[in-house]
C-alpha cells in the first residue's frame, strides 16, 4: 500500500491499482478465512445477477469491477486492466477498498453475512 | 446549517391505471416551481434537482437546467443546483455541459451549485451505452474536462479515453470565478472520500445518522485538507444530508401530510437500482404505486429490508428490525439508513430538534425531500411555509454566527483557492 501512495504521487494510477490488486491477492492467499467469506458473498443470489447482467461493481469483500479485473478462477489469480490507463477516481476507490479490507481483516472483522447483501451499484 | 429542497419530481402512476391523466406532469412541473418560489421567499438557501432518465413514477426530472432556469426567473436569492448533471460524456458531452452551467450562471447572477454524478440505474445505463465498469472513470474525464471548458480561455482540446475535442473557446463563461461551486454525488463512504480528495462538496444521499455524520465530517475535512488534489481551480468544501419532510401544527397532520411519501421514494428506489428488479421494468407498463399499494408491508421490507422514515415509531417497536444488522451493499444501506433514520417529519418543535443533531454535527446543508409520492401539493407548500417562518429564521443566524466560524477556522489551513456558498 505503501507502493499505491507511491504510484499515486507519481500519477501512475495503474501502478497504484496494481499494487492494490497485489494486496488484495495476498489476503486472500493468506487469509483463507477471507476467501470463503467471498465465496458466500459471490454465491449470494442477488450479486449473481448483478455480475450476469453487468449491473452490480461493489459487493462486500469483492474486488471492485472498475477498470481492473481479477480472475480467481485460477492457480494464480492476476489484475488484468480493461483499459490502457486507469483514472485517478478509480485508484484511490481501489484504494480506499484495500484499506479498509486490511482494517477488517487486521479486526478479524470481515465476516458479512450474505443475506444481508439486497442491491449494489 | 443551511436549508433546501431537493427534488427528483416523483408522480406516482393513478393505482388502477397504465398512464397517467394528461394534466398531472404539467401540474407537477408547474407545483415544483410554485414550492421553490414560496421556498425562495421564506428565505432557504438551496433547492436541487436530479437528473434522472426512463426512471418513470420515481423521477420525472430528466432536464434540471431547465427547471433551474425556470426557476431562476421566479425566485431572487436561493441557489439553484443540480443534483446532479450526469456528466458521463455519453449522457451528456461536456462541452454542453459547460455551455448550460454557464448560461444558467449568468441568467441567474450567480447562484449555480454544479453537481455531478455517474447514475447508478440499469434503465439509464444501458440505453446511454455505458458501461457499469467505465461509468466513474467517465464521470471524471467528463467532469474535468466541463470545468476546463468553464475557465480555460481558450480551451486547449482534449484527447481522452472518451472524449476528444480540438482546441476552441468554450463560451459563455460562468459568472462566478474561477466556476460554481462543485459537487459530487454519492452514498457510499468511497465516494465521500472521492469528494474530499477531489475539492468537492459531498451531495450526501445515503441518509446518515447525526452520529455517521459526525465521523463523516472529520473525515471529510481532514483529507480535503490533507489529501487534496482539486478537480477544479477552486475547492467547495460542503456536506449535504438528505431528509424526508413535512412540518404541521400537530404531529398526526404531519404524518398525514407526509403520507406514503417516505415508503415509496425507497420502494420506487429499490425498484429501480436492485439487480433484482431493475433490469427487469417493463416500460410504459409497470404500475409502481400499484406494486407498492399491493405489497404487504412485511413483504417490502424483506425487498428493500428497510421501512419508510414515516413509520419510526413502528420500527422502533420492532425488535427484529432493531435487530438486523445494516445491509453491507450500498443501495440497500442507504433505504434501511433511509428507514432508520429519523426524518425532519413532525411538528415544528420535532422537526427543529432532528435537524438540530445534524447542526451539532457540523452538517452544511440539509435537503429536504418534500415532494415525494402522492403528497399533495397543498400539504408541501403548508410544511415549507410552517418550516419557514417557526424554524429556518433561528438556524441561519447560527450559520451566520458559529458555523461559518467553525468552517473559517477549517479553511484557514487549506492552500487551495475556496469557492463555496455555504
Amino acid at each position: 500500500m505503501e507502493n499505491c501512495e507511491t504510484s499515486l504521487d507519481k500519477d501512475d494510477f495503474n501502478e497504484a491499482v496494481r499494487s492494490c490488486a497485489d494486496a488484495y491477492i495476498y489476503i486472500l492467499n493468506e487469509f483463507p478465512a477471507v476467501r470463503d467469506a467471498l465465496q458466500a458473498i459471490l454465491d449470494n443470489e442477488i450479486v449473481k445477477e448483478g455480475l450476469s447482467t453487468g449491473s452490480i461493481r461493489n459487493a462486500p469483500l469483492m474486488w471492485p469491477r472498475y477498470g481492473a479485473k481479477i480472475n480467481l478462477d485460477t492457480d494464480k489469480p492476476e489484475v488484468t486492466f480493461d483499459r490502457r490507463h486507469m483514472s485517478f477516481v478509480e485508484a484511490i476507490n481501489y484504494q480506499e477498498f484495500t484499506l479498509a479490507l486490511i482494517f477488517d481483516v487486521q479486526n478479524d472483522d470481515f465476516e458479512v453475512d450474505p443475506s444481508k447483501v439486497r442491491s449494489g451499484i | 446549517m443551511k436549508f433546501g429542497l431537493f427534488y427528483e419530481l416523483q408522480l406516482p402512476k393513478p393505482y388502477g391505471s397504465d398512464d397517467w391523466d394528461p394534466e398531472d406532469e404539467y401540474r407537477l412541473f408547474h407545483e415544483a416551481l410554485d414550492q421553490i418560489e414560496l421556498a425562495d421567499s421564506l428565505g432557504f438557501d438551496y433547492v436541487f434537482e436530479v437528473e434522472h432518465h426512463h426512471l418513470e413514477e420515481y423521477a420525472h426530472s430528466a432536464a434540471p437546467e431547465i427547471m433551474l432556469a425556470a426557476a431562476s426567473q421566479r425566485t431572487k436569492n436561493i441557489r439553484l443546483g443540480h443534483g446532479i448533471t450526469l456528466t458521463p460524456p455519453p449522457y451528456n458531452h461536456p462541452g454542453r455541459v459547460a455551455e448550460r452551467i454557464s448560461t444558467l450562471d449568468l441568467i441567474s447572477d450567480g447562484r449555480v451549485e454544479f453537481g455531478t454524478g455517474e447514475s447508478s440505474s440499469w434503465n439509464e445505463l444501458d440505453a446511454y451505452g455505458i458501461p457499469w465498469d467505465e461509468k466513474k472513470a467517465m464521470w471524471e474525464e467528463g467532469t474535468r474536462t466541463a470545468v476546463r471548458m468553464m475557465t480555460e480561455t481558450p480551451f486547449t482540446g482534449i484527447d481522452g479515453n472518451y472524449v476528444q475535442f480540438p482546441e476552441r473557446n468554450v463560451v459563455p463563461k460562468p459568472l462566478q470565478k474561477p466556476h460554481p461551486p462543485l459537487w459530487v454525488a454519492g452514498g457510499r463512504r468511497e465516494t465521500v472520500l472521492t469528494a474530499a480528495r477531489l475539492g468537492m462538496g459531498s451531495l450526501g444521499f445515503s441518509f446518515e445518522t447525526p452520529e455517521e455524520a459526525e465521523e463523516r465530517v472529520n473525515t471529510y475535512w481532514r483529507i480535503m485538507r490533507e489529501e487534496c488534489r482539486p478537480i477544479g481551480e477552486a475547492v467547495n468544501p460542503g456536506l449535504i444530508v438528505l431528509s424526508q419532510f413535512a412540518c404541521a401544527p400537530t404531529e398526526e397532520e404531519a404524518q398525514r401530510r407526509s403520507g406514503d411519501g417516505g415508503a415509496f421514494f425507497s420502494f420506487a428506489l429499490n425498484h429501480f437500482y436492485s439487480p433484482m428488479t431493475g433490469p427487469h421494468h417493463a416500460h410504459g407498463r409497470t404500475n409502481i404505486f400499484k406494486e407498492f399499494n399491493d405489497t404487504p408491508e412485511e413483504e417490502r421490507m424483506a425487498r428493500i429490508q428497510a421501512r419508510s422514515q414515516d413509520q419510526l415509531a413502528d420500527l422502533v417497536r420492532t425488535e427484529t428490525a432493531l435487530a438486523e444488522k445494516e445491509p453491507e451493499n450500498e443501495n440497500a444501506r442507504a433505504l434501511w439508513r433511509a428507514a432508520r433514520a429519523r426524518a425532519a417529519v413532525g411538528t415544528p418543535d420535532q422537526v427543529r430538534d432532528f435537524v438540530k443533531s445534524y447542526e451539532d454535527s457540523h452538517q452544511d446543508v440539509m435537503l429536504f425531500i418534500a415532494q415525494s409520492g402522492s403528497r399533495k401539493h397543498e400539504d408541501i407548500m403548508e410544511s415549507i411555509d410552517l418550516f419557514g417562518r417557526n424554524v429556518l429564521p433561528e438556524f441561519k443566524e447560527r450559520h451566520e454566527t458559529e458555523h461559518v466560524k467553525w468552517r473559517n477556522e477549517r479553511l484557514e489551513q487549506f492552500q487551495f483557492e475556496v469557492n463555496s456558498s455555504i
